[in-house]
């Protein structure tokens, strides 16, 4: 898994974390059942607070893509399997909005605003 | 890779099939032939055990040796020699044909002396309980086993090696004051790790029940069992310590650490001198699996595949399997260029 974070950007650095994974997740690269890396290490090798990484993985519990347990740490879930399924949707989604002008972060909005069930 | 090193490495590989599978697949059919040619001479039950004190203890039907001729020295040879040559994954890969080879000639060496002295010596015996103290024969065996993998060591050559599947890996693209760390765990496969479990936890119970029942007897259970047994738990401790590593690349480099803590291994971002994606196979490179040292270098290799190579300065390459190797490396080869 790879986490990787800028400082310079605006993105507060939790988020950044979150995206990452859930990047990772998005391509598949990590399955589920497989367990993230312990907060404490990614947060020595990034050099930011493990609080911060905790935050990541507590807002990746709240959108349902990891289950986390005492003792047992952040175990990614079969949502997540169904996240990857999506991933080609996504991608081609995102170009041709991108083609259209369109921004991830406006698309994002727009798929939002979207009524489901 | 050129022509010369396929050829070389073709001529080497023949070389090890030819001395250590076909010759000692020989010897061992040769031996079985001179057992069974043996067995109208022999007792018709044979000692096959020997006690402490030299005193035939064990007994079998004659046709015993010969199986076990052939089935434990051929069928060592045969998943020893065998794994090394076909489960290999680049025709220029790195081999242990040297150290494979004088394990071999060991094995063929100990196990040829004994099975064939053990029936020479049983040869017109009336009963097997008069079987004479043979564990000279042992002594022996162990004096050839020393002398064939000598032999086979220095007649065994090293050829020169090229790594399987050196993809071109381009350095992660990163920003100045980027961030980031590639952490995944290396595991065996679960059939492996089943496999491993069993057969430990089998042996190991084993032994502590053959303890019990010998600690019930007048003289207490033998030094031989307690050391056994120790032996055992320190192997199971060893292995299920090594089950797992935590393998992590950042600013500060490599490591690669068990559950536990130990045994770990860093290497210091400033001390890589390469990183590459290799296609490994532990028998043919490492001679084996779990944390190995030899001539391919140091590897921490839980199963077949996929893996991460890096040149140490000053040290042997380390080799990691593990999964996703292509983004660590990426990810190393930027911390060089950011080291540099």
């Amino acid at each position: 898994m790879l986490i990787r974070i800028d400082p310079t950007r605006e993105e507060p650095v939790f988020a950044q974390i979150a995206a990452s994974v859930r990047g990772d997740i998005a391509a598949g690269r990590v399955l589920a059942g497989e367990r993230l890396p312990a907060a404490k290490q990614v947060a020595a090798s990034l050099g930011v607070n493990h609080h911060t990484v905790l935050h990541a993985y507590q807002e990746l519990r709240d959108e349902g893509l990891v289950d986390m347990r005492p003792g047992r740490g952040a175990i990614v879930t079969q949502t997540a399997a169904a996240a990857a399924e999506l991933h080609d949707d996504i991608r081609v989604l995102v170009a041709r909005a991108a083609e259209r002008g369109i921004s991830p972060d406006m698309l994002a909005s727009l798929v939002r605003g979207i009524p489901h069930r | 890779m050129t022509e010369q090193l396929l050829t070389t490495r073709k001529k080497a590989r023949r070389a090890f099939a030819v001395l250590c599978l076909w010759i000692p697949l020989a010897v061992f059919a040769a031996i079985s032939i001179a057992q069974l040619a043996l067995m109208p001479v022999l007792p018709e039950t044979v000692a096959i055990h020997w006690g402490g004190s030299g005193v035939a203890d064990g007994f079998g039907p004659a046709w015993t040796y010969p199986a076990m001729t052939f089935g434990i020295g051929g069928g060592l040879t045969v998943l020893i020699a065998g794994l090394a040559l076909f489960e290999v994954k680049g025709e220029a890969q790195r081999t242990q044909y040297r150290f494979l080879g004088a394990v071999i000639g060991a094995e063929t060496g100990l196990l040829g002396t004994m099975m064939l002295g053990l029936v020479i010596v049983q040869v017109g015996l009336a009963d097997a309980t008069d079987a004479p103290n043979s564990y000279w024969i042992l002594g022996l065996g162990l004096i050839v086993a020393a002398a064939m993998g000598t032999v086979y060591f220095l007649v065994l050559e090293e050829p020169p090696a090229a790594d399987a599947d050196e993809r071109d890996v381009a350095p992660l693209e990163l920003g100045d004051l980027e961030q980031a760390v590639w952490i995944r765990s290396a595991r065996m496969s679960r059939t492996a790790g089943w496999t491993l479990g069993l057969l430990l936890g089998l042996t190991t119970l084993g032994m502590l029940v053959i303890c019990f029942i010998e600690m019930r007897g007048p003289s207490g259970a033998s030094w031989a069992v307690w050391g056994t047994l120790a032996l055992m738990l320190v192997v199971t401790f060893l292995s299920l310590a090594m089950v797992r590593f935590d393998v992590r690349v950042d600013a500060d480099g490599l490591s690669a650490r068990t559950p536990i803590g130990w045994p770990r291994i860093h290497v210091p971002a400033s001390r890589i001198t390469s990183a590459r994606v290799v296609e490994v196979s532990p028998m043919a490179e490492f001679g084996g699996w779990g944390w190995r040292i030899g001539a391919s270098g140091t590897g921490i290799v839980l199963r077949a595949g996929e893996g991460i190579r890096i040149g140490r300065e000053g040290k042997s390459d380390l080799t990691i399997t593990v999964d996703d190797a292509e983004t660590a490396v990426a990810l190393l080869r930027r911390t060089m260029e950011r080291a540099a």
